[in-house]
């Protein structure tokens, strides 16, 4: 067990749980050796209840027996004495004066007082109370003893009266226990007297009288019941008489009262008694007058219908007998005990040889777990060489990556700067442009008046003419510089985002448009509430462009219908502007938007040719596209839509 | 005040300058055009310095028509020194120029012009132009008292 557990903390092994130690055969192997135990226990205390019981039995029976001897050896001496009065001649001559035929030699006063002569030397020798000789007619002829001078009380307790006919009627002797009121329970002994010695009853003889001898219970028997009584410590001996199918304690509370008192409803001493009086002897367990468990042996004194029966308190007789089942209990209690230990010892054992062998599994099983883990370690190693390579390769790549991006980075700035520089000329170029250019325009086309207005009367009509051309000319490279200007800028402004309505600002258009065209017949269609989200200005320039030109390629049109609307399509919204005018070769579409391409001749439709490069710019700024569909004379219509890229600012 | 009115044209194209006076006088304007071709003769003028030298500081032009591009110093500093300077500061100046930059726009207005006119390519509208602003500047805006000068003291940008 201890080398088991302390191998056990060596090795981290945990050890097995309880419940594996005592399993279920260990369990019934405990269990049917506890129930062999307490049998053999159980064995040995009733053996031992039993002989305790024997013990009692043999000591008990013994006593009542020898009482009952005392007690009827007593009795038959009263009988002899009563016999013995009954026979003496006297007593023969004094009731039947003619038995022998003749008459007695002696007068019958001679005769009474022989007879009181020796009923009083009985009196007087053997202590009765009273002797009374009667004669057939029941009428007292002698009587000796205490109260010599008086009836007797128990001469007429019935139960004596009734006695003595029954004796002198049928000439058997009768010894009876009566309650006596005066003196309490007496004996009584009534002998039959015949006239002739020897014939008795028995020989068809009836009695001439009787002799009646009266002795108190208490100078006669009990003396004989408290002699050598048992050493113990309740032991009671008791006579119970047997009267109508009940007895009743004839020996107790005697000395004081001679009554019986009311005894307990559960004394089973008495209904045993009962039974016993027509037994021999009885020995058994029951409940006293006090209540109390007992227990007692009985012996008939038949010739008196009593039970002298021999009781000690179970407390007492058992006493031994229960220090002895305490001890046999307790050391029951050991053994189980015992047994169990022992078990628990002996599966300790076999625990720890199940321990060992564990153990030495488990050994086996680290060995092969040990190998398989430094195979695998091996292996992982190799893994993690071959990664750490393939790191080392990475995080070089990963540099090379990050030194081209900062290359790259810096080749951005630099270029960002450089078309930021680049932008900054353009700028400076256009405004340059605008400036220079539009000067010497303003000199051509001053002086080109000066010219018709102070010398006009000098050329002919086509010389003046000439002029004009040169002046519209002049014009018209004014708005091309103006329009070229306007569309370096678009690039480079700053969009300011906004809701915008592209409805009402066709319509403010529109009515420019009329104004600037009041000949013209002009039916505009614009879509009510078309919002977008957009740079306002720069809308509107896209618009003014899409719209004047629907215009001026309606020129030829004698019914123009230019409408603004959109349709919905699946991801985009988009806008179109129509007109039922020239239209173009849509083989030309690709070349529509870029700057200074012209489809038309521009004696037809003047322009600078920049309008739609302009639309395009302010549409791309807007994150949106712009596309044409249209056919010669067939009219032309402009899509473009507003992507979603500038729907938030 | 001499009753004499006087414009300066701050302009070094010439044509621009002969173009001017064409259109003033087209415009039946009799006002007198100083001329100034760039910014420092400018200054000399306004101030009485250098060729001007002896010419009355007092005798302030009603209008300077100012052209922003001009050869050395760019307009708008000549009109940063004309606002900088307490005798010159309200002489009203108007910006006549081709450029219709926004940004230019705005640093006119910024530095302190009183108005700021594209120059038109078309003559007639030039002349259209030339004859409101004189009309508008000479006749209908009423000009600042003169300033009062302390006891010969000059202030220099």
């Amino acid at each position: 067990m201890r080398e088991a557990s302390s191998r056990s903390e060596d090795s981290g092994f945990s050890p097995p749980r309880r419940a594996a130690w005592l399993d279920k055969s260990d369990v019934l192997i405990f269990l049917f050796g506890t129930a062999l135990i307490v049998c053999a226990a159980s064995y040995t205390i009733h053996r031992d209840y039993l002989t305790t019981l024997n013990l009692w039995r043999s000591e008990l029976s013994a006593a009542v027996i020898h009482r009952s001897w005392t007690l009827r050896s007593a009795l038959r001496q009263s009988q002899d004495d009563a016999g013995l009065l009954a026979e003496f001649t006297p007593t023969q001559d004094l009731l039947a004066p003619q038995r022998n035929g003749s008459k007695p030699t002696l007068p019958p006063t001679v005769i009474q007082s022989q007879v009181m002569d020796l009923f009083d030397d009985f009196q007087r020798v053997y202590e009765y109370a009273t002797l009374y000789l009667y004669d057939d007619a029941k009428r007292v002829v002698v009587r000796a003893g205490t109260s010599a001078n008086s009836s007797d009380g128990v001469t007429q307790i019935a139960e004596f009266k009734q006695t003595l006919e029954a004796t002198i009627k049928n000439g058997h002797y009768t010894v009876k226990l009566v309650r006596d009121p005066q003196r309490g329970l007496s004996l009584v002994f009534v002998m039959p007297a015949f006239a002739h010695r020897g014939k008795g009853a028995a020989q068809g003889a009836s009695p001439v009288g009787a002799v009646a001898l009266v002795d108190p219970f208490a100078k006669e028997l009990l003396p004989l019941l408290k002699t050598r009584t048992p050493v113990t410590r309740t032991g009671e001996l008791a006579l119970l008489q047997v009267q109508n199918g009940d007895a009743s304690y004839a020996s107790r509370g005697y000395e004081s009262s001679g009554l019986l008192d009311p005894f307990s409803t559960s004394d089973t001493l008495r209904k045993s008694a009962v039974a016993a009086v027509d037994d021999r002897a009885s020995f058994g367990q029951y409940i006293d007058y006090r209540g109390i468990e007992v227990v007692a042996a009985m012996q008939r004194v038949a010739d008196i219908d009593s039970v002298i029966v021999y009781k000690v308190d179970k407390d007492e007789a058992f006493a031994d007998y229960r220090r002895t089942v305490r001890i046999e209990i307790s050391a029951t209690i050991a053994i189980v005990l015992a047994y169990a230990g022992l078990i628990l010892v002996f599966r300790g054992n076999a625990v720890a040889r199940e321990m060992r062998i564990l153990m030495a599994q488990k050994q086996l099983v680290n060995e092969t777990l040990e190998s398989t883990v430094s195979q695998r370690t091996s292996q992982l190693a190799l893994m993690n060489q071959q990664l750490s390579i393939e790191l080392r390769e990475r995080e070089r790549a990963e540099k090379e990556v990050r030194e081209l991006n900062t290359e790259l980075e810096e080749r951005v700035r630099n270029r960002t700067i450089e078309l930021e520089a680049t932008n900054r000329e353009l700028t400076a170029f256009a405004y340059s442009v605008s400036h220079d250019l539009r000067a010497p325009l303003r000199g051509i086309d001053g002086w080109s008046l000066a010219l018709l207005e102070d010398y006009g009367s000098k050329l002919d009509s086509a010389g003046q003419q000439y002029l004009t051309r040169v002046r519209s000319e002049t014009q018209r490279m004014g708005n091309l510089i103006d329009d070229m200007l306007l569309l370096s800028r678009l690039a480079r402004d700053e969009m300011h985002m906004n809701a915008v309505d592209l409805s009402a600002i066709a319509q403010r258009i529109t009515v420019g448009l009329r104004d600037a065209h009041p000949l013209r017949s002009m039916e505009f269609n614009i879509e009510p509430n078309l919002v977008i989200n957009g740079d306002q200005r720069l809308i509107e320039i896209a618009l003014t462009n899409l719209l004047s030109n629907a215009v001026k390629f309606t020129s030829k049109t004698s019914e123009a219908l230019i409408e603004f609307g959109k349709v919905e399509r699946e991801v985009e919204t988009a806008f179109y502007i129509r007109d039922n005018g020239a239209g173009f070769d849509m083989k030309y579409a690709h070349v529509l938007f870029g700057a200074f391409q012209r489809l038309h001749k521009d004696s037809e439709f003047p322009g600078t040719g920049i309008g739609l490069a302009i639309v395009q710019r302010v549409i791309a700024r807007h994150g949106g596209r712009v596309w044409a569909e249209a056919g010669v004379n067939r009219g032309a219509t402009f899509w473009f839509t507003v992507g979603v890229r500038h729907e938030c600012p | 005040m001499n009753a004499r009115k006087t414009i300066l044209l701050i302009e070094d194209n010439s044509s621009d300058v002969e173009l001017t006076r064409r259109a003033m006088s087209k415009a039946k304007i009799s006002t007198e055009l100083v001329v100034a071709e760039d910014g420092p003769k400018a200054m000399d003028y306004l101030r009485g310095e250098g060729t001007y030298a002896g010419r009355s500081i007092a005798e302030a032009p009603s209008l300077v028509l100012l052209d922003l591009k001009l050869p050395g110093v760019p307009g708008l500093e000549v009109l940063r020194s004309i606002r900088a300077d307490r005798r010159l500061r309200r002489i009203p100046v108007v910006i006549l120029t081709s450029s219709k930059y926004e940004g230019d726009v705005s640093a006119g207005y910024d530095s302190g012009a009183n108005s700021y006119v594209q120059k038109p390519v078309d003559f007639k509208a030039f002349q259209f132009v030339i004859e409101h602003l004189a009309l508008y500047w000479l006749s209908l805006n009423e000009p600042s008292p003169p300033v009062e000068l302390d006891s010969g003291s000059v202030q220099r940008p």
